[in-house]
């Protein structure tokens, strides 16, 4: 048991900070008038409504008790590690290296014995190949030496 | 007869080989995530949203429903076999279902189960069929104010009715519409939230959105979860055949669960899991002898299975008919219609008459597909069921960049999709729903367009909401449902601090 609800305060606190920025933000599109609104006006509408929201999350949660927030951090780590990889290698050595990096990469979140890892990534890039880049004709470079 | 014509333009167009072929793909891939704990529907259809963009949209539309509804089917399988529910609105058929793999009436129960879900499936399409002219007639007298309070209505209704807090849903509603407005402003040109990079230009892809607050949260979410248990019953034709008294028991049951699920599956909120709820606890309620209830009783699975499906099918008539989807995969749907260049709303049954009576054919070809998919094909999908996690994420999380990718061939929106996806395992964590803000996110730009019409056609009176009688109603019931759930919050709140007080008292004595 912890003493306050944290998990609704972070969360209420999270959302005023996005509301707030929302707001501050947009202060530099016109607002416009009622019958005339400018590209301004929903946006920071929306964020002070935000902003109000956050406090009713935030403030019932300092009176009462919570139980502790878990986040998953090695897998959340892995599985963004392997996204922004794929992203980022894609142009330079092609879709089967860079699939092959992503599996790898997105498989250290779980007990996998290294061969199985390498096996596994073989045939999830030759999938691919053929689901998308054969099957479904998307434009892909394949290989890193392909333009 | 004006609804047979219909039908038969429907028919016309869900014959055609190429949308059948569609059909069948959408249904087996809805089963085979229906069946997996660990990937829903709602990923599944994200999945898929940019391969649709290589076919035509009644095929494209064809597939994404067949998906949703045949995740429905199959999410009862994990259930029953391993007491974890596929999808989430198939956690009540968990409590009976399970009971029953116990007793060795495992067949039986999967057999049950999917003849529920024909029959509510059979009964949601029924209603599409027969409701949907009369509100399309309705909708045509809507004007943009009428519009803003529907969707006010809607989302209110969407954020506070399901599950946990509010005020926390209300918040998703807000962060998905605000999300809703990075991109040029249709109305001035400017770009908003841009942060000078030309490519958010173009606002945030569903896609990514998507992906990122279901598909990669899920995936975070579901690679520690231990799953150690394996199926290893063996499921033959002759264990399927369910007993006279079974068949018996189940018939009523069906048919109420398919009502229940009919009417609450059309109301924004109350989606597919709300209404296998409410049908269960209706028959624990109305039954002769309720401790039967989570022992194995037949009906505690046949009436929410079938009130699933029931809500899977009239899901579609709002979202059809008004273009106000009543939920997160509804959203997507709506969305998907969008991509392909069709406007949603009332004008679609006149304007597209092949896609909207070919999609309304196609649930009744689908249905049958599933019938065929579900019974016979019993072994192929108990057998899925034994795949471990481990070795089946890293291709989903590889099929998630693919796809995100494909939507406008650049690396950024993978960059964008990590961000998103760092976003929903943090909202998850922090116990926030992220159906709600997907549905602002998609009606957003809806919302901001006709609110922004409105007050320019009544010259920035505000009091046109108020004094145009539908919007009024619409507004006033949003409002009720507020106050409703303020009134409950503040209960559940003076409950808590007389608990809490009570707590420390006796801790005091201790």
């Amino acid at each position: 048991m912890i003493k306050r609800d944290v998990r609704d305060v972070l969360g209420g606190l999270l959302m005023i900070a996005i509301g707030g920025f929302a707001v501050i933000y947009a202060q530099r599109y016109d607002m416009g008038q009622l019958r005339m609104m400018g590209p301004g006006y929903f946006p920071i509408m929306l964020g002070a409504l935000l902003v109000i929201l956050g406090v009713f999350i935030a403030v019932p949660a300092l009176f009462r008790s919570g139980t502790a927030i878990d986040v998953q951090w090695k897998s959340l780590f892995w599985v963004i590690t392997s996204i922004v990889l794929f992203a980022a290698s894609l142009h330079l050595v092609g879709l089967v290296f860079a699939t092959i990096m992503c599996v790898v990469a997105s498989s250290m979140a779980s007990t996998l014995p290294w061969r199985t890892k390498f096996i596994l990534a073989g045939s999830v890039a030759l999938l691919t190949y053929l689901i998308f880049s054969l099957g479904l004709g998307m434009l892909f470079p394949l290989w890193p030496w392909s333009p | 007869m004006e609804i047979i014509d219909s039908l038969l333009i429907g028919l016309d167009a869900a014959l055609n080989p190429t949308v059948l072929m569609y059909c069948f793909l959408g249904v087996f891939l809805g089963t085979f995530v229906g069946v997996l704990p660990g990937i829903g529907p709602l990923a599944a259809i994200s999945l898929l949203l940019p391969i649709t963009y290589y076919i035509d949209a009644t095929s494209a539309i064809v597939m994404l429903a067949g998906v949703y509804y045949g995740a429905e089917y199959g999410g009862s399988t994990a259930s029953i076999l391993l007491n974890l529910p596929g999808t989430t609105a198939n956690a009540v058929t968990c409590l009976d279902g399970h009971p029953m793999a116990k007793q060795g009436r495992a067949g039986v129960a999967l057999f049950m189960t999917t003849i529920a879900s024909l029959v509510g499936g059979i009964v949601g399409v029924m209603a599409l069929v027969l409701f949907s002219h009369a509100i399309v007639e309705m909708a045509m007298q809507f004007g943009p104010a009428e519009y803003f309070a529907l969707m006010v209505l809607g989302l209110i209704a969407a954020s506070t009715l399901a599950s946990g807090s509010p005020a926390k849903g209300m918040a998703m509603v807000v962060l998905g519409l605000l999300l809703g407005t990075v991109g040029t402003d249709i109305n001035s040109g400017i770009a908003r939230f841009d942060f000078g990079i030309v490519k958010m230009q173009d606002g945030i892809s569903l896609v990514v959105i998507a992906m990122g607050l279901f598909g990669i949260s899920e995936i975070v979410n579901s690679i520690t979860v231990n799953r150690e248990q394996k199926v290893t019953q063996k499921i033959t034709m002759r264990s399927m055949m369910p007993t006279r008294q079974d068949v018996k028991d189940s018939i009523m049951p069906m048919t109420r669960g398919a009502g229940i699920g009919g009417f609450f599956g059309s109301l924004p909120g109350t989606g597919a899991a709300i209404s296998a709820f409410l049908a269960y606890a209706v028959e624990k309620k109305i039954a002769k002898d309720p401790s039967r209830f989570g022992k194995g009783a037949i009906e505690g699975i046949t009436a929410p299975e079938s009130a699933n499906n029931a809500a899977a099918q009239s899901a579609f008539i709002p979202t059809l008919t008004l273009g106000i989807p009543g939920s997160a995969t509804m959203a997507i749907m709506l969305g998907a219609l969008i991509i392909h260049g069709i406007e949603p709303g009332p004008l679609l049954m006149s304007e597209q008459p092949a896609l909207f009576w070919g999609l309304v054919v196609s649930f009744f070809i689908g249905n049958i597909m599933l019938l065929v998919l579900n019974i016979p094909l019993i072994g192929l999908w108990v057998s899925i069921l034994n795949i471990p996690y481990r070795l089946l994420y890293p291709a989903i999380l590889v099929f998630i960049v693919i796809g995100v990718y494909s939507v406008s061939n650049s690396p950024f929106d993978i960059f964008l999709v990590a961000i998103v996806g760092v976003l929903g395992v943090v909202l998850s964590a922090l116990r926030f729903q992220a159906a709600p803000l997907l549905l602002g996110f998609v009606l957003g730009p809806l919302m901001e367009e006709n609110l922004r019409r409105a007050l320019l056609i009544a010259r920035g009176d505000l009091m046109v909401f108020v004094d145009r009688p539908i919007s009024f109603w619409l507004l006033m019931l949003s409002l009720a449902i507020v106050l409703w759930s303020l009134f409950g919050a503040l209960r559940q709140f003076a409950k808590n601090r007389v608990l809490e007080r009570e707590r420390v008292q006796a801790e005091r004595i201790s």
